[in-house]
């Protein structure tokens, strides 16, 4: 860790700056954090009216999703049924996976972290709420999107993995592919936002004293997925870009006619896809880790060997992909190790679900309707579990590939990993949204329901699987043993839906006649039951300090009081403004007060001009794609043009002690989150660079006949490159300076070396034609790559620029460029790199 | 190989009837070990771990495994990953704690690792004892430091860990799925085995995929529960 105070810049402690500008000076506390009523409720930010959102949509996808389903098992409920006709059949099949895995499963993920991080460690709010609500905007645009393909009747129609060829437009002449690609794409915008928030948020903006070690377990787990989302997610976003370029402007990435290679659709959609069973699983693991203490009475056994097996399969799940393609053709020799390699996912497993058994061996747990749940949970995810290292062996991997023992196993996985702690979480929780428990009658039934209906339905399927049976078929010919099977398949399916319905209905039946929840209701340990459910808007008067992992069980100050009377930090509220402790990301240390916005049209203004892009760009109306781009464009800038908040201190009300607000230091949850937005974005940058190492690698011929990138000009812009590096250095340095106006000229150089390497870039690739072959099609992707972030460095930096020119930066609130140093040193080496691969792959080295 | 005279440093590619036989006790190799090991013993703070490193560096290099690396690219590898991953970090974490540059010595371990395995470096370790020890001290150096990196970074080890894991696994990829043997050194040795160069060097690869992935897997789940631990050390202490 640099030296503590090295970079915070000590300022007079005047006022004659401060934030309270854009403060609501009219307003009292309670007020400001108020949601807006009538039509500029869209306009809120507050994680809590984000986090809601997003579960709600959610489930709404759950259900249509769960009601796809429905009609695959009516379709195989007899043999030779005409219920549904082939095509039909088969996008109903592809939605129905397709809506599950992206437009259920992580947005309502996101939903709980949103909703329920900020609670838990003592913040607010979340620390972006407008990115929040931006990002909830791109699923519902995204979403809506994937779903209008029925109306067009182009829905979707190659499976929820969209293997080439198949969706190439050679075999997909519609735009059903394109709905796909385009519609899930923007919706996954919303996922990698939330990782960067969900990062900087359990990082940056823990109560006084929540050490690492002290978070609640639930905010590891989230911790780690972020990680993996920002990780896992841009192998399937840079493949899907590429699938559509291919498809829009005729690029042969996946042609293996010019050079490309349909495996390499696979691997890129593997290595997102592996992880994403983990990123689905994890927070749900996470959620059972802090609900099953609750009900048993006692802290999680082995907190520490929880953690450490989270963190390990977060890395280990990333080198399993290729277990998805056993029947791809791999190196005979590979097999029989990535089979081992399978089975190793079953110790950091078993290490987590050991904890589980070891706390609830700890006591006699109460079998409320959650608990229930996670009983449930554990039955079916170990089963899954079973099977998962049965299909882990390769011989019996290829004897039931694709067949509906595989549909058996991830059900078990899927369902038993994530619905069941999922609606055990939202019977557990949902005093939280409603301020109303739910009935512990009903729940047992909506349980016992969905238990067995699962049960029988998938139970089946593992039989019809080894009995023959393949996935993805329409209907089946009588008499093959798979009749019996079918049916009671279909039967328990639906029981399960009969499950979900009354849950449905529980829902509404409790938003009128359930409970009242009490302060605590199922007494927690954790900080999200502090006050009486449902909490003020603004969580906490006081942010109170947190001195264990279970604060409402260990600190008896808490609970001995009504809860608006609770001692903590940043009771007075002296500049109108909504504001949380910033903390130090690894002690927790209080380091800083974290200014947050108010409610802003901005992020639905952004989000809508992007879906409109999007959609134009379906639609092939060019210049709406281009009106649609400029709305968004002017949104954003409306969002980053406001005063700057640093450069004053206040009173934390924390024994005296004054900290600065929204700090320019390095460890600032602004930082933070570039140091996140940089990590996904090179993930990106490095599954560009994996597609053009795997063509290279197994298209050698390729390779060697593809005209090489112009090697001075390379060379050049090697150096230009550097020097884009020199001036982020200068641009960091001057960020902790005194003085304003001569940075412009760091700006301006950030700017001029931007258009310097983009253009360099642009003359050494020149003579390489893109059609010519997937390699250099490759070559040009990775330019086009790097050309759009240095599009960004050069705006972002004019914007520095002409914010100092008229003079709205004043010393010590030049965050900013501390900011884009960071953005400007990565995209220089993704620069310096491409440029290298240009010299690698022309021989000049 | 009539006109090289030059006998590779672990001799030449053995027969596998003759394998067991073939230990490496050439005296400069145990003067250079006992060295190591002396340093070690001079510089750790857990002399015990140290040494336990310090003797399977010198496994890697006495035992048969060595002249089993001129025969088999998997061999090769293999030793490398026991090296790199089991023995460096050993080391790293008997040695005082030091806070290094991280990133740019997980830049030069990815540039040394992808280097010293590509033909024509690999194919220079075959010709010269300076090359092969260049290569050695190179790799062990810096994956001793690169470890000692991580450990002094604490959690901020994070993403030059993610960088160092996905780097390794992109290499193993490429090696895997190489539809032609890269070393022409391997097409003869490799057949007494039963196996032709470019199943030796898939070995080679998927063994670097998965068995140096489960080790890094370790290597990262002892690091979190080492950090957990010092975090709350620290909190009951202050």
């Amino acid at each position: 860790m640099t030296d503590r105070t090295a970079y915070v810049v000590d300022l007079p402690e005047d006022q004659s700056y401060s934030g309270s500008a854009k403060g609501e000076p009219d307003k009292g506390f309670e007020r400001i954090w108020d949601a807006p009523p009538g039509i500029r409720y869209l306009s809120s930010v507050s994680h809590r009216v984000v986090g809601k959102r997003f579960l709600v949509t959610g489930f709404i996808f759950f259900l249509i999703a769960g009601f796809l389903a429905l009609l695959v098992r009516t379709q195989l409920i007899v043999p030779d049924n005409t219920f549904l006709d082939s095509e039909t059949y088969n996008q109903v099949f592809t939605m129905h996976g397709t809506i599950m895995m992206f437009l259920f499963a992580i947005p309502m993920l996101e939903g709980f972290a949103v909703h329920l991080i900020p609670l838990m460690v003592g913040a607010r709010d979340l620390v972006f709420p407008r990115l929040g609500a931006f990002g909830y905007y791109c699923y519902l645009f995204g979403g809506i999107i994937v779903l209008s393909s029925f109306i067009f009747d182009a829905a979707p129609a190659g499976g929820w993995f969209m293997y080439v060829p198949l969706s190439t437009s050679a075999y997909t002449q519609d735009l059903s592919a394109d709905f796909w690609l385009i519609g899930i794409t923007f919706a996954e915008i919303a996922s990698v936002t939330a990782a960067v928030e969900i990062i900087a948020a359990i990082l940056c903006t823990r109560a006084p004293g929540m050490s690492l070690t002290k978070m609640p377990i639930f905010m590891w787990y989230l911790l780690v997925t972020a990680f993996m989302i920002a990780v896992g997610f841009p192998p399937l976003i840079i493949g899907s870009i590429l699938l559509e370029a291919e498809r829009l402007l005729g690029l042969p990435f996946f042609d293996i006619a010019l050079g490309g290679d349909p495996l390499l659709w696979q691997h890129l959609f593997w290595l997102f896809g592996h992880p994403e069973v983990y990123i689905i699983f994890l927070p749900a693991a996470g959620m059972v880790a802090t609900m099953l203490p609750t009900f048993v009475g006692k802290p999680l056994f082995g907190y520490g060997f929880a953690v450490a097996a989270v963190v390990t399969m977060g890395f280990l799940s990333f080198g399993l992909w290729a277990h998805h393609m056993f029947a791809t053709g791999l190196p005979v020799m590979s097999l029989t190790l990535f089979s081992a390699a399978s089975t190793m996912v079953a110790i950091p497993t078993g290490v987590q679900i050991f904890c589980f058994l070891a706390t609830l061996a700890q006591g006699r747990p109460r079998m409320d309707v959650p608990m229930l749940f996670i009983l449930g949970f554990l039955f079916i995810f170990v089963i899954g579990g079973f099977t998962g290292v049965m299909i882990a062996a390769v011989p019996f991997n290829l004897q039931a590939h694709d067949s509906y023992f595989i549909v058996a196993h991830l059900h078990y996985v899927l369902i038993g990993g994530f619905i069941f702690p999922m609606f055990g979480a939202l019977y557990y929780w949902m005093p939280q949204f409603t301020g109303r428990m739910m009935s512990e009658t009903i729940g047992r039934w909506v349980f016992w329901l969905m238990f067995i209906g699962f049960n029988i339905a998938f139970f089946m399927m593992h039989l019809t699987g080894l009995r023959g049976m393949p996935r993805r078929i329409a209907s089946y010919p009588e008499g093959l043993g798979w009749d019996r099977l079918n049916m009671l398949s279909s039967i328990g399916s639906y029981i399960l839906a009969a499950g979900v319905m009354l849950f449905v209905f529980d829902f509404f039946w409790h938003q009128r006649h359930g409970l009242r929840a009490r302060r605590n209701p199922w007494g927690a340990g954790t900080l999200e039951w502090l006050y009486t459910p449902i909490p003020p808007g603004f969580n906490f008067h006081a942010i109170p300090e947190v001195r264990s992992r279970e604060p409402l069980w260990d600190q008896p100050e808490l609970l001995d009081r009504p809860a608006p009377q609770v001692e903590g930090a940043l009771r007075p509220c002296t500049d109108h403004r909504r504001e949380t402790m910033g903390n130090d990301p690894i002690t927790g240390a209080p380091m800083q007060i974290v200014r947050l916005p108010h409610p802003t049209w901005t992020p639905l203004i952004s989000a809508f001009g992007l879906a409109l892009g999007f959609a134009a760009t379906l639609a092939s109306a060019y210049w709406l794609v281009a009106v649609g781009f400029a709305i968004a464009l002017i949104g954003i800038t409306a969002w980053i043009w406001e005063p700057s908040d640093s450069g004053v201190r206040r009173d934390s009300g924390l024994r005296g002690l004054r900290l600065p607000v929204n700090v320019v230091d390095p460890r600032s949850h602004l930082h933070i989150a570039v140091v996140g937005t940089m990590l996904i974005s090179f993930a990106l940058f490095a599954s560009l660079l994996f597609a053009g190492l795997y063509l290279w690698n197994t298209q050698p011929h390729w390779a060697e006949t593809t005209p090489a990138a112009d090697p001075l000009m390379a060379g050049l812009a090697a150096l230009a490159a550097l020097s884009l590096l020199l001036f982020s250095w200068a641009s960091r340095r001057a960020a902790f300076g005194a003085k304003v106006t001569p940075v412009i000229a760091v700006d301006l150089g950030l700017a001029v070396g931007a258009i310097g390497l983009g253009a360099l870039l642009f003359l050494s690739i020149q003579p390489v034609d893109p059609y010519a072959s997937a390699y250099a099609a490759v070559g040009w992707a990775l330019f086009a790559f790097v050309a759009g972030y240095l599009a960004v460095v050069l705006y972002w930096s004019l914007i520095n620029a002409l914010r100092k020119a008229v003079g709205a930066v004043k010393p010590g609130q030049m965050l900013p460029n501390l900011l884009i140093a960071t953005f400007a040193k990565v995209v220089a080496i993704m620069g310096g790199m491409t440029a290298a691969a240009y010299l690698l792959a022309g021989g000049a080295i | 190989m009539q006109q090289d005279a030059y006998t590779p440093f672990c001799g030449t590619p053995p027969l596998p009837g003759e394998l067991l036989t073939r230990w490496t006790l050439d005296p400069f190799l145990l003067v250079g070990l006992v060295v190591f090991a002396a340093l070690l013993w001079w510089q750790a703070e857990r002399r015990g771990q140290a040494l336990t490193g310090a003797a399977l560096v010198a496994v890697l290099f006495i035992s048969p495994l060595c002249a089993a690396s001129m025969a088999l690219f998997s061999a090769r590898v293999g030793q490398h990953i026991l090296l790199t991953l089991i023995a460096a970090p050993l080391i790293a974490a008997a040695l005082p704690k030091l806070r290094l540059p991280l990133w740019p010595l997980a830049l030069l371990f990815a540039l040394l690792f992808w280097g010293w395995h590509s033909p024509a470096p690999y194919a220079a370790t075959l010709q010269s004892d300076l090359v092969y020890w260049a290569m050695h001290l190179s790799l062990t150096g810096c994956a001793i430091a690169l470890f000692m990196g991580f450990r002094g970074a604490g959690a901020q080890a994070a993403v030059p860990a993610v960088f160092s894991a996905a780097q390794l696994t992109a290499f193993a990829v490429t090696l895997t799925l190489a539809p032609t043997a890269w070393h022409g050194w391997h097409e003869l040795t490799a057949l007494p085995y039963g196996l032709s160069a470019l199943a030796d060097q898939q070995l080679a690869g998927a063994l670097m995929w998965v068995a140096g992935g489960g080790l890094f897997m370790v290597l990262v789940a002892l690091q979190v529960r080492q950090l957990l631990r010092q975090d709350t050390l620290a909190q009951s202490a202050g």
